[in-house]
C-alpha cells in the first residue's frame, strides 16, 4: 500500500525546471516546432494518437515535443488531454471500402482486383542506415508534387474494392453481419468479463503496440495457435461522418487515417455446417501497420472460446489481455512503486527484523 | 435527405475539409461584411469514432476524434460548423458560409464556392494519386525446377 507522505515542494519544483530545460536541449540550436514533428516523425505521431484514443495530429505532436520523445509519456499525456474535452457523440460507423488508399496489399491474391498499392512502407528496405541523412541540409526529395499528365491521365483510382470480397461470395469465408447492437464503450461503463469482440477490439484499437506484438508472436510461435494469412493490409484516409442534434442528418466531421488488416485463419464448421475460414480484424489510427497487423492476430486468438479451441496460451485469455494491454494503466502501476513507500517499508523491515529476533531465540 | 439538406450536407463537407485560408478568403470575397453573431461559440470536443468488425460486422468503437463546433446567426439566419481539430476559427467560418448559403442573396455564390473548395481538394488527391502510381506492383510466382517438364 501507497501511504502519502508531504513535503518536498521546493525540491519537485527545481526537478521540474531541470525537466523543462532538458526537454530544450542545447538552447543555441533551433526547437523543434509541432509542424516538424508532425511532417517528420508522423508515425510516432500516429502511434501516440492510437494508445492515446484521440485523434488529433496536432495534439500529439504537442504530447511527442512536451514528452521528450518518450511516446508511453506522450501517450498518457494524450489521454489526459483527452479526458478534459466534452464528449459530443458517436460518429457513424466508418466504410473502409471508402477509404483512399495509400497503401493496400495482400499476401494472399497476388492479383486481386483493384491490383496491389505498396506505398510508402518500410517492407523491401535493407535496414542500412542512411549516412545522407546526417547531412541533409535542404530537403533532397524536393522535387514538388507529382504533376498531373495531362487530359486523359489515367490516375490510379484510391478506392479499391474489399479483398474479401470474393472468398466471401463462394461462401468460403465466414460473414460478419451487423447484429445492430449498440456497442458496449469501455471509456464509459465499468467492464465485465467475459467481454464482447466490439468491446476487446476497442480495447485493442489503443493497446501498446509492444504488447500487441508480444502476444501476436506468441501466438505463431505455438502459445495459442492462429495461423493467419494477411488477406489485406490497408491505409489511407476516410471521411468520419456525425449526426448533430441540431441537424438531424450527418454532416463530415474531417478526415482521418487509419490502417486496417484483415486476416484469414483457419478453419470453423461442423454441426451440419461446412467449413469456412476464419477472421481476424485489425483498425487502428494513423499509419500503423505493425499494431493493425498484431491487433488482428490477437483479435483471432481471443475468439479462441468462441470457436472452440483449446486455451493454451495468454494471447488467448481475454482477461489477461484485457487488462494489462494498456500502457498508461501499466505504465502507472509498475511506475508507483518508485515513489515514497517509507511506511509500507518500514513495516516489513520491523517484521523481518522480529522473525530473525524470533528464530534467534528458538535457537538459543 | 431533400435537397436542402443535402445541399447543406455538401457545403459543410467542402468547408471542413478546406485549408483555413482559401475557405477565409472566398467567404470574405461573398460577404466583406458579415455582422454575424455567435450562438454558440467555438468548443473542442470528442466524438468516438466508429468502425464495423471486418467492416460490415457489429459496430465498435476505435478511440475518440478532435472537432471543434460553432453556431452563429446571420440576419436570423442559424449557420452550424463542425470541422476537424482544435480549428476555432475554421469552425466559427463553416457556420457562417452555413448561414449564409441559406440567405437568398448569397446562396448562388455560396454554392460557387463549394464547387471551387471541391475543384481543388480533387486536384490535391489526383495529384496524390499520381504519385503513388509507381509503387502499384505486380507480384509474380517463379516457376519451380520440377514444373518445367509439366
Amino acid at each position: 500500500m501507497y501511504v502519502a507522505v508531504k513535503g518536498g515542494a521546493k525540491a519537485i519544483e527545481a526537478a521540474h525546471r531541470l525537466m523543462a530545460k532538458r526537454r530544450r536541449g542545447n538552447p543555441e540550436l533551433p526547437g523543434i516546432s509541432l509542424d516538424q514533428i508532425r511532417e517528420q516523425l508522423g508515425l510516432a505521431v500516429d502511434r501516440v494518437m492510437a494508445e492515446g484514443s484521440l485523434y488529433s495530429p496536432e495534439l500529439a505532436a504537442l504530447a511527442v515535443k512536451q514528452a521528450r520523445g518518450d511516446l508511453v509519456e506522450a501517450i498518457f499525456l494524450l489521454r489526459a488531454a483527452r479526458a478534459t474535452f466534452p464528449r459530443f457523440g458517436y460518429c457513424l460507423p466508418v466504410d473502409t471500402g471508402t477509404m483512399r488508399v495509400e497503401r493496400r496489399i495482400s499476401a494472399t491474391w497476388k492479383d486481386l482486383p483493384g491490383g496491389q498499392l505498396l506505398g510508402p512502407t518500410f517492407d523491401y528496405t535493407h535496414r542500412l542506415l542512411d549516412y545522407s541523412l546526417m547531412e541533409e541540409k535542404e530537403p533532397a526529395g524536393r522535387d514538388g508534387p507529382a504533376e498531373i499528365k495531362g487530359p486523359g491521365m489515367k490516375s490510379p483510382e484510391m478506392k479499391r474494392p474489399k479483398a474479401l470480397k470474393a472468398l466471401l461470395g463462394e461462401g468460403l469465408m465466414e460473414a460478419e453481419e451487423d447484429d445492430g447492437r449498440e456497442p458496449g464503450d469501455i471509456t464509459r461503463q465499468p467492464v465485465d468479463f467475459p467481454v464482447d469482440r466490439a468491446g476487446r477490439l476497442q480495447n485493442l484499437a489503443r493497446s501498446d503496440e509492444g504488447f500487441t506484438l508480444a502476444l501476436a508472436y506468441s501466438t505463431q510461435r505455438g502459445f495459442g495457435s492462429v495461423h493467419p494469412f494477411v488477406a489485406e493490409l490497408r491505409q489511407g484516409t476516410l471521411s468520419v461522418e456525425f449526426t448533430p442534434e441540431e441537424l438531424g442528418f450527418p454532416v463530415t466531421l474531417g478526415e482521418i487515417d487509419l490502417t486496417e488488416c484483415e486476416t484469414v485463419n483457419q478453419f470453423k464448421g461442423g454441426g451440419g455446417q461446412p467449413p469456412t475460414f476464419t477472421r481476424g480484424y485489425g483498425l487502428a489510427f494513423g499509419h500503423n501497420e505493425r499494431k493493425a497487423l498484431a491487433m488482428a492476430i490477437v483479435d483471432r486468438a481471443l475468439r479462441a472460446e468462441e470457436l472452440g479451441e483449446e486455451i493454451k496460451g495468454p494471447a488467448q485469455n481475454q482477461e489477461f489481455v484485457f487488462s494489462h494491454s494498456d500502457n498508461v494503466e501499466a505504465a502507472g502501476f509498475v511506475s508507483h512503486i518508485k515513489l515514497p513507500h517509507y511506511v509500507d517499508f518500514q513495516a516489513e523491515l520491523s517484521m523481518l527484523r522480529q522473525m530473525r529476533k524470533a528464530a534467534n531465540d528458538d535457537q538459543r | 435527405m431533400n435537397n436542402d439538406q443535402s445541399r447543406r450536407r455538401r457545403r459543410l463537407a467542402a468547408f471542413s475539409l478546406a485549408p483555413l485560408d482559401q475557405l477565409a478568403e472566398g467567404l470574405k470575397r461573398i460577404c466583406p461584411r458579415p455582422g454575424h453573431t455567435f450562438l454558440r461559440r467555438p468548443e473542442s470536443g470528442l466524438v468516438m469514432v466508429r468502425g464495423r468488425i471486418g467492416n460490415t460486422g457489429p459496430a465498435f468503437n476505435i478511440g475518440e476524434m478532435l472537432v471543434t463546433r460553432c453556431t452563429v446567426q446571420y440576419r436570423g439566419l442559424l449557420g452550424h460548423g463542425w470541422t476537424p481539430g482544435r480549428t476555432a476559427r475554421q469552425a466559427e467560418l463553416a457556420a457562417l458560409g452555413d448561414a449564409l448559403g441559406q440567405a437568398a442573396e448569397h446562396a448562388g455564390a455560396i454554392d460557387r464556392l463549394v464547387e471551387k473548395l471541391e475543384k481543388i481538394k480533387q486536384n490535391q488527391e489526383a495529384r496524390q494519386s499520381a504519385e503513388l502510381e509507381d509503387s502499384q506492383v505486380d507480384f509474380f510466382t517463379l516457376l519451380r525446377g520440377e514444373d518445367q517438364n509439366d
